[in-house]
């Protein structure tokens, strides 16, 4: 990884967590801004779909699928960020899958990890702590509060591991 | 390929070339346990992680598709499973599609020359290492070792070739099914649309069909324009038994110097036959009739291949004292062949493998699993 890309990570990382607790301090906007990311993701999406089909899926058979991909893409997400709100259902459903899949898969490592004797745990704690947060979404399914501090809490994670890969070695020695 | 080719088949090109049986077990036990060496395995048996040289399918389904996550990826691919033909290909597009090509595999490339001479005059666990990425250049031909949509996917468009004519291959995604040669039927990865996603990884989207050492096949690959291309695993298995025995005849010092494209043809030609009839018939594992041939050669038993046959050996050595066990060698070959084709990649102005540091130039900046490796060159330079 390079210095520049360190740096930007740490930096991104630190974003993140300013961005979650803010929106653990005040919910309500925290809700609105929620929502506005997920909008906005769309379209992020739509407009890296359209960037991947010129830079590489052009030169791609069949490619052209990913160029009406990435203008669908961006159309929905122009659509979403016009919309003044997003029903609640549709957060909760992007959170529950999420920690759903996430936890699924670590804990399915856990277990492989187990069966051959290699360091399981923290995995393990890694998975069921996105199971908890999956559970609790659909448990709290109507507070707008419950539901912010699980995303602030989810943010806060991806940002300690980004903020702890930056710090990682990552050159390998070549010896002629 | 898998454990019949890997294990029974290097034995018996090892054999014919030369190798004692005990010598050959050996070598084909590596060449094999590149295909087990998961850094989960290496936990468990206290080896180092940088060592790994696969995944299993729990890794990766685990594996980040951050640049970190995807340079770590082709760090254990790209030297093991899927040598890269030319880092130097000229292809028009942007850089990131360019490096991409550029890891795409095929067989005597100028790092299947690197890879055998740096086995020569090294361990028989070397030589098992290099046997198998040689092997792996034949049945993953046209695939890269790192996940790329607009590289490794596969479309409609893809026929095996039978004698009665062209037939549609059904792969499916029900991993619960057995492949069914009869049928036509075989799983597949699922299509993910995502350039970096996990199944477009290698072969995936064609599943293990790449593998079969009957299947004739034509498909048009992601990378290729809409040209046709005939895969025909048969002869190109051939090739590789008969490539691999003439690498082998040079690291036991029978020719001075290893040439891509050359084969041995005196040797395997007067089992030619029987070889064919294992390679063309239409099973998904070959590995009773390699061994039987492989017996019938040597006259000795060939045993199973057992995972763990080396590990207790490695577990009770003493810390200074790994090196000189079986899957101490065998580590030790695999950082080598690791720290080499990756030091290639990031030579050639490709970052997909991350950075590499040069040592003689450098000093030691890197992973400290790879202090190990520079210790025993030093003690080879001693000697």
């Amino acid at each position: 990884m390079t210095t520049v890309k360190r740096i930007e990570n740490i930096l991104i990382g630190l974003l993140m967590i300013f961005a979650a607790v803010a929106i653990i301090i005040r919910p309500d906007e925290g809700y609105a801004f929620v929502v506005g990311i997920l909008g906005l993701s769309l379209l992020v999406i739509g407009i890296k779909t359209l960037v991947y089909y010129f830079a590489m899926a052009i030169h791609m058979v069949g490619g052209k699928m990913i160029l009406y991909e990435g203008i669908i893409l961006t159309d929905l997400g122009l659509f979403s960020s016009s919309l003044a709100t997003l029903p609640k259902a549709y957060v909760m459903i992007y959170l529950v899958l999420y920690n759903l899949i996430e936890g699924g898969i670590n804990v399915m490592s856990a277990m492989e990890s187990k069966k051959q004797g290699a360091p399981w745990k923290k995995k393990m704690g890694e998975g069921l702590l996105n199971i908890a947060f999956a559970i609790l979404c659909i448990a709290m399914g109507g507070s707008v509060n419950i539901m912010v501090e699980v995303y602030a809490a989810g943010m806060i994670i991806s940002a300690i591991s980004r903020i702890a890969k930056a710090f990682r070695k990552t050159a390998i020695v070549y010896i002629q | 390929m898998q454990l019949d080719f890997h294990y029974y088949a290097t034995y018996c090109a090892a054999f014919l070339s030369g190798y004692s049986h005990e010598e050959s077990i050996r070598i084909a036990y590596c060449a094999q346990f590149v295909d087990n060496c998961s850094r989960r395995y290496l936990a468990r048996i206290k080896g180092p992680r940088s060592a790994a040289s696969t995944q299993t399918q729990i890794e990766l389904a685990d594996a980040p598709a951050d640049p970190i996550g995807l340079q770590d990826i082709v760090r254990i691919w790209a030297p093991f499973h899927f040598l890269p033909y030319d880092l130097y290909a000229p292809v028009k597009g942007v850089r990131s599609y360019k490096n991409k090509y550029r890891l795409i595999c095929r067989p005597n490339g100028a790092l299947v020359k690197d890879t055998v001479e740096l086995a020569k005059g090294r361990s028989l666990e070397a030589a098992g290492v290099a046997m198998h990425v040689l092997a792996d250049t034949w049945a993953h031909s046209y695939f890269a070792g790192v996940p790329s949509l607009v590289i490794n996917n596969t479309n409609d468009y893809f026929y095996e070739i039978l004698p009665g004519g062209d037939r549609k291959v059904n792969f499916r995604s029900s991993v619960s099914k057995p492949d069914d040669p009869e049928k036509g039927d075989y799983t597949g990865s699922l299509f993910q649309p995502n350039e970096n996603s996990i199944m477009n990884l290698g072969h995936g989207r064609a599943g293990h069909f790449p593998d079969y050492s009957y299947a004739r096949y034509k498909y048009m690959p992601a990378w290729a324009d809409y040209d046709e291309i005939v895969k025909d695993n048969p002869s190109d298995y051939m090739h590789a038994f008969r490539q691999m025995v003439y690498a082998m005849k040079y690291l036991r010092g029978e020719h001075d110097t290893f040439t891509l494209s050359t084969y041995d043809t005196e040797t395997v030609s007067e089992h030619e036959e029987e070889l064919m009839s294992i390679i063309t018939k239409r099973q998904t594992l070959a590995s009773n009739d390699w061994k039987a041939f492989g017996e019938k050669l040597s006259g000795r038993e060939i045993p199973d291949f057992d995972v763990n046959a080396f590990a207790d050996e490695y577990m009770a050595a003493a810390k200074d004292d790994k090196d000189e066990t079986v899957f101490g060698r065998f580590i030790l070959a695999v950082l080598a062949q690791k720290s080499m084709v990756v030091g290639k990649i990031f030579s050639s102005g490709n970052l997909l493998a991350g950075f590499s540091v040069d040592y003689s130039k450098k000093g030691f900046r890197g992973i400290q699993d790879f202090a190990a490796l520079i210790e025993a060159r030093m003690e080879e330079m001693k000697k």
